[in-house]
């Protein structure tokens, strides 16, 4: 065998640095967890799913130790979970709640009635793909399921993104322009349970960047009101949606300046979107969440071979931050949208939507190419990536494209093999 | 990225843990890792794969999920080896390490590649002996550990001790287990690795449709499970002493397999299904049961 060096021979040794300028090793859903304690949050009405049960489980532990003083019920569904966030954020307590998936769908008419009542909760989705057929592993066709429900929505790549993302959520959710929920996104077991280093600020520093949730109309016994009004006029509920939508569009601006501040704090600069090599790129990829990692790489890696490829990733999905995408991706030879969910009858979700930013641009991209991939779990390889930008170039030529499936031979062949054991063909 | 590391193993005989304690300790040597396992629905015995990625390069590491092409791979449950459904081999780059924890020696292991550095001990073995248990995670993590080349015995035992910290392992056990990793970080020698590099490129298809007769999530081919053995993974096999025996059927009861039937009036365990558990040791109420470790049985 050809003798190679060890590779600890290639490498000088670090000294042992400590873990607050380097983070400790945490699973997304601890950062998740972590996020909920700096914020100091008062009230974590909970049920348990998996992939999410984690943030759950090391709350309750944080609260039986005494070193978090929120107040941890379990109910008994999300349903009733999310109706207990709702009104406990009405009466006044800063709310946390977690859920995935199922979970969601089930307590998913709550939602719309949270955010109608404009009451600022932070819910944590560790997505898992939505049954049938069950599973456990991810795609984001659960949490692009709320987006019309006037959550403020937000998808996190890393698992210090997880925290960050929630303390700034609480910032723009609390904000008197916005007053609205927000729901933070992670990828199941690709975050929910991966480990990377993550940095935990101080909780004083978080205390000076989020002060105390100061609720607009709390009940008190001196000025009692009434919450979640009906209307029996529809020029009412009209007038209230479209407030809540011009609401919505306002949470573009805050987070911005709430990304300004907490670079200030915390030295992490975050923006609506974000851009991977993007700029001089003539090629582009959307993706979101944790695979945009895999995106990333596998656009570092043609980049070396002379590729002009860049990557857009989208980290708030509602509002649909509009001016940012178009900005991003005119001018561009072609982009192609990975969606990570799939939408029978359609094909992916985000793809209309980014479409519709770049219709009325003059210098849009030729091409706007549709691909479904790493839906339930399913890897996407640098070889899928490769290939989703040979068709962008096939398709600058002529053609309409369709959407297409990210599969690779090798996974066709054991489906194949599967379906022929379960089938008895 | 400098080490792409893939564990094998058990529900139960910590393979997660080990993931961890390589993937702390290198993060408190200075390096960027991330570590991450894979389990279906959680279940004892079920094979779990559990991976830690080591790079010198700033985070994001830019990639996530399985690792494909690792060039160090530690399997902890010989059975696996021989696993097609596990396969744990699969991707190990030319030039990588293999580390199979076995009671039997080296040369007696049949392993279809020539190119690779294969490294064996019986980690139960020495588990027994200084943590009286059978759980693998600290030894597995520090034969990782030390194969890497990486990681010093400093940043190892800060990794063990604060991994078992937070799985609630304290005092005298706690204490054990460094021991067991120092036995185990000793034991073993740094391998060369090679450096990570991509797969072969695969061959992206297009997936049209196909009848529905074979696109429903159904299974309609029954009584499978009959060609799955479960007992390869059992560590303490139950034996009876048929004198001793008073037939009175308690076992039979209390087997959570279902796999001691009475047969001509007289107990018989299946052992192509027994997983060991040991039940039925504990459950007899005139001790006609008693157990071996599998290597002695075998």
């Amino acid at each position: 065998m050809m003798r190679t060096k060890l590779i600890s021979e290639l490498r000088p040794r670090r000294e042992l640095a400590s873990s607050i300028i380097r983070g400790k090793m945490m699973t997304g859903n601890v950062a998740a967890a972590w996020a909920a304690r700096l914020a100091e949050v008062d009230y974590i009405p909970a049920y348990p799913i998996t992939p999410q049960t984690e943030i759950i489980e090391v709350l309750s532990h944080w609260i039986a130790l005494g070193e978090m003083k929120a107040r941890l019920t379990i109910l008994d569904s999300e349903h009733s979970m999310l109706t207990a966030a709702g009104t406990g954020s009405l009466a006044g307590a800063r709310v946390f709640t977690a859920t995935s998936s199922q979970g969601l769908l089930y307590g998913f008419e709550m939602l719309y009635n949270i955010a109608g009542w404009r009451a600022p909760i932070i819910l944590v989705n560790v997505s898992r793909a939505v049954a049938a057929p069950i599973t456990l592993e991810p795609d984001h066709n659960d949490f692009l399921s709320t987006r019309d429900t006037g959550f403020i929505l937000l998808q996190a790549e890393t698992c210090q993104e997880v925290l960050d993302l929630i303390l700034l959520a609480y910032r723009v959710s609390e904000d008197r322009r916005v007053l609205l929920p927000s729901i933070v996104n992670l990828d199941g077991f690709h975050l929910s349970f991966t480990r990377e280093p993550v940095k935990t600020p101080s909780i004083e520093e978080v205390r000076s960047f989020l002060p105390r949730y100061a609720p607009p109309y709390p009940f008190r016994a001196s000025t009692p009101s009434t919450k979640g009004t009906p209307v029996l006029r529809p020029p009412l509920y009209s007038f209230f949606k479209y407030q809540m939508y011009l609401s919505s569009l306002n949470a573009v601006k805050v987070f911005k300046e709430a990304c300004d501040e907490f670079e200030a704090y915390f030295a992490r600069r975050y923006d609506v979107v974000e851009k991977y090599m993007l700029d001089d790129a003539e090629y582009v990829l959307v993706m979101m969440g944790s695979f945009a990692s895999i995106g990333k790489k596998a656009v570092k890696i043609m980049r070396e071979e002379g590729f002009s490829v860049g990557l857009l990733k989208l980290r708030m999905i509602r509002p649909f931050p509009r001016q940012d995408v178009r900005r991003a991706l005119e001018g561009k030879r072609a982009v192609a949208v990975i969606d990570q969910n799939i939408a029978p009858g359609l094909g992916g979700i985000l793809y209309p939507e980014i479409c519709s930013v770049l219709y009325n641009v003059v210098n849009k991209p030729k091409i706007i190419l549709p691909v479904i991939g790493g839906v339930g779990g399913k890897t996407i390889s640098i070889d899928e990536i490769r290939y989703v930008v040979e068709l962008m170039k096939k398709y600058e030529i002529g053609g309409e494209p369709e959407p297409v499936l990210l599969f690779r031979e090798d996974e066709l062949r054991e489906v194949k093999s599967l379906l022929r054991i379960g089938v008895g063909e | 990225m400098l080490i792409y590391a893939r564990f094998h193993g058990r529900g139960g005989q910590g393979v997660k843990t080990a993931s961890r304690i390589l993937g702390n300790a290198a993060h408190l040597e200075g390096y960027y890792t991330q570590d991450f396992p894979i389990y279906g629905a959680e279940r004892r015995g079920a094979p779990v794969v559990a991976f830690t990625r080591i790079s010198h390069e700033p985070l994001p590491l830019s990639e996530r999920g399985y690792i494909f092409n690792p060039n160090l791979i530690l399997v902890a449950d010989e059975s696996l080896l021989s696993d097609p459904l596990v396969n744990p081999l699969s991707g190990l780059q030319s030039g990588g390490a293999l580390f199979i924890n076995s009671s039997k020696p080296a040369d007696k292991i049949r392993i279809d590649r020539d190119d690779v550095t294969v490294v064996v001990e019986d980690l139960i073995d020495l588990s027994l002996k200084y943590v009286r248990k059978t759980v693998l995670s600290t030894g597995l993590g520090a034969v990782a550990a030390k194969l890497t080349g990486l990681i010093r015995w400093v940043s190892l035992e800060e990794g063990v001790k604060e991994e078992l910290i937070e799985i609630g392992v304290k005092g005298e056990m706690l204490e054990k287990n460094i021991l067991f990793a120092k036995v185990c970080f000793e034991k073993v020698h740094p391998v060369s690795l090679p450096s990570p590099k991509l797969g072969e490129p695969m061959k992206i298809v297009e997936v049209s449709w196909m009848p529905t007769n074979l696109t429903i999530p159904e299974i309609r081919k029954v009584g499978n499970t009959r060609v799955r053995k479960t007992g390869n993974w059992r560590i303490f096999k139950p034996t009876i002493n048929h004198e001793r025996c008073t037939k009175c059927g308690i076992c039979v009861i209390y087997c959570p397999e279902g796999v001691i039937t009475m047969m001509d009036d007289e107990p018989e365990i299946d052992y192509d299904n027994c997983k060991g558990c040991l039940i039925c040791f504990n459950e007899c109420p005139v001790k006609a049961f008693n157990y071996v470790r599998e290597v002695e049985a075998a």
